[in-house]
């Protein structure tokens, strides 16, 4: 009985662990992926309808969940409350799922949003945008081979181990 | 509002020693102290150094950081943001196709507070009662637009009043509502180029009274002459020292032929003087 037991929290345990790797890359794939469609987005709402930023933004993630869209939200809050410093843009992207070497390029994106004309800004975006295409085909194919490769992996192990324990 | 297009040490600085009602004016220049104006005085306050964030932040938070949405505002030398406050801007100018296109590097900025001073116009008693074409007349910074402001709230009660506010300072319209308290029957159309204004909204709003602040130029002199001659009742203004600059300028001489009144202020939301038809009443 104790064999099933232990059996089943190994298998548990490995199972998790391959879920959390899958779950970690999906994070990163989708944080990229909300990030060219946010930047899509303003290139329309900028260029055709001159939307303010802050609302443009809230219409952007209406209905929609995710890492980028809680740094979203935050960059909104940040705007109204008028703290627009380099370091608070910096700080704002210091996520987890952001790689660190991405982070001050993408700060520097928002750090100048809304700076220029709307000419300038669709051009600043359209830039941006062709960017953010390496990282996000590579994070995409990161999550297809690494991500699910490690959620077998750790169902595989959890079955393995669950056999030699009982 | 205030609050957020000031940095802190400015907006503690300035009201820590006045409150808002009392300033009608700040200014803001980099590398030099914070200015206010209180009572039509000027006060400097020594230590309080403008920096170029804090120009940055001004505008940025009075443009929603949306520089792209208001560049056409920013090319004409200002901004209006929150319940009416008026950035006049300075700074480079960028040329575009041979106009201005958008102004970079900016160094100053005059920031001007609306105020809603009810009885400010006590003296202007048998002008409202017959309401009938009006020039207030002044200098800038005696309180034209505030007058105005007022005659448009008292003659709203009763007739139907258009505002025509190409600056958004006048009856000021904050996210679709109107920020200061006007009558019954009061029409706002802002941030619309006065000519284009008269143009169209004469016909489609009917109104009994327009109502519109700083009259610039011979193509707005001929427009306020077209309209009243329609019937509508025109109550402006017009920077300038006194009635006889008026009559003295070729552009604006036209206006005396169709205005009845020629209010002129002699101070800060003072009146000098009431002339109907050129006949000095008070």
């Amino acid at each position: 009985m104790l064999e099933l037991v232990l059996g089943g929290i190994l298998f548990a345990c490995c199972a998790y662990t391959g879920i959390g790797i899958r779950s970690y890359y999906r994070k990163r794939k989708e944080i990229y992926e909300q990030y060219a469609g946010y930047l899509d987005y303003l290139q329309e709402d900028i260029g055709f309808l001159k939307t303010p930023l802050v609302e443009s933004t809230r219409e952007y993630c209406r209905g929609k969940k995710g890492e980028f869209i809680k740094i979203l939200s935050r960059y909104c809050t940040m705007l109204e409350e008028g703290k627009t410093g380099r370091a608070e843009f910096d700080e704002l992207f210091a996520s987890p799922y952001v790689e660190k070497r991405q982070r001050k390029e993408i700060a520097s994106v928002f750090y100048g949003l809304g700076k220029v004309d709307a000419d300038t800004q669709t051009e600043n975006l359209r830039k941006a945008r062709a960017a953010v295409e390496t990282p996000l085909n590579f994070y995409k194919k990161k999550y297809e081979t690494t991500g699910t490769l490690a959620f077998k992996l750790g169902v595989v192990l959890g079955i393995a181990a669950m056999i030699l324990a009982a | 509002m205030l609050d957020k297009l000031l940095s802190e040490s400015i907006y503690n600085a300035v009201f820590g020693i006045v409150s808002e009602e009392q300033v009608s004016e700040l200014r803001l220049r980099v590398g030099k102290p914070v200015s206010y104006a209180c009572m039509g005085r000027y006060n400097v306050i020594e230590g309080c150094i403008v920096t170029a964030d804090d120009i940055e932040r001004a505008i940025g938070m009075a443009t929603g950081h949306s520089v792209y949405a208001a560049n056409d505002s920013i090319a004409r030398g200002y901004l209006v943001c929150g319940r009416g406050y008026r950035l006049g801007i300075c700074g480079e100018g960028v040329m575009k196709n041979g106009s201005l296109f958008t102004l970079k590097n900016v160094t100053s900025l005059c920031i001007r507070l609306p105020h809603e001073v009810k009885g400010c116009c006590d003296k202007l008693g048998e002008v409202l009662k017959n309401t009938d074409n009006t020039l207030i007349i002044s200098p800038p910074g005696l309180g034209k637009t505030t007058m105005l402001r007022e005659c448009a709230r008292l003659l709203s009660q009763d007739k139907n009043v258009l505002v025509l506010d190409e600056r958004g300072e006048l009856i000021p319209v904050d996210e679709g509502k109107i920020a200061v308290e006007t009558g019954n029957m009061c029409d706002v159309a802002c941030n619309i180029p006065k000519i284009t204004a008269y143009e169209t909204l004469v016909r489609t709003m009917r109104p009994d009274v327009i109502v519109t602040d700083e009259v610039f130029g011979e193509r707005e002199v001929r427009a306020i002459c077209d309209i009243s001659r329609c019937g509508v009742v025109v109550f402006a203004s017009l920077h300038a020292g006194g009635i006889n600059e008026v009559y003295a300028s070729e552009t604006y001489r036209p206006l005396l032929q169709v205005m009845r009144y020629f209010v002129v202020l002699e101070d800060v939301g003072k009146v000098g003087a009431v002339y109907d038809r050129g006949r000095k009443n008070a």
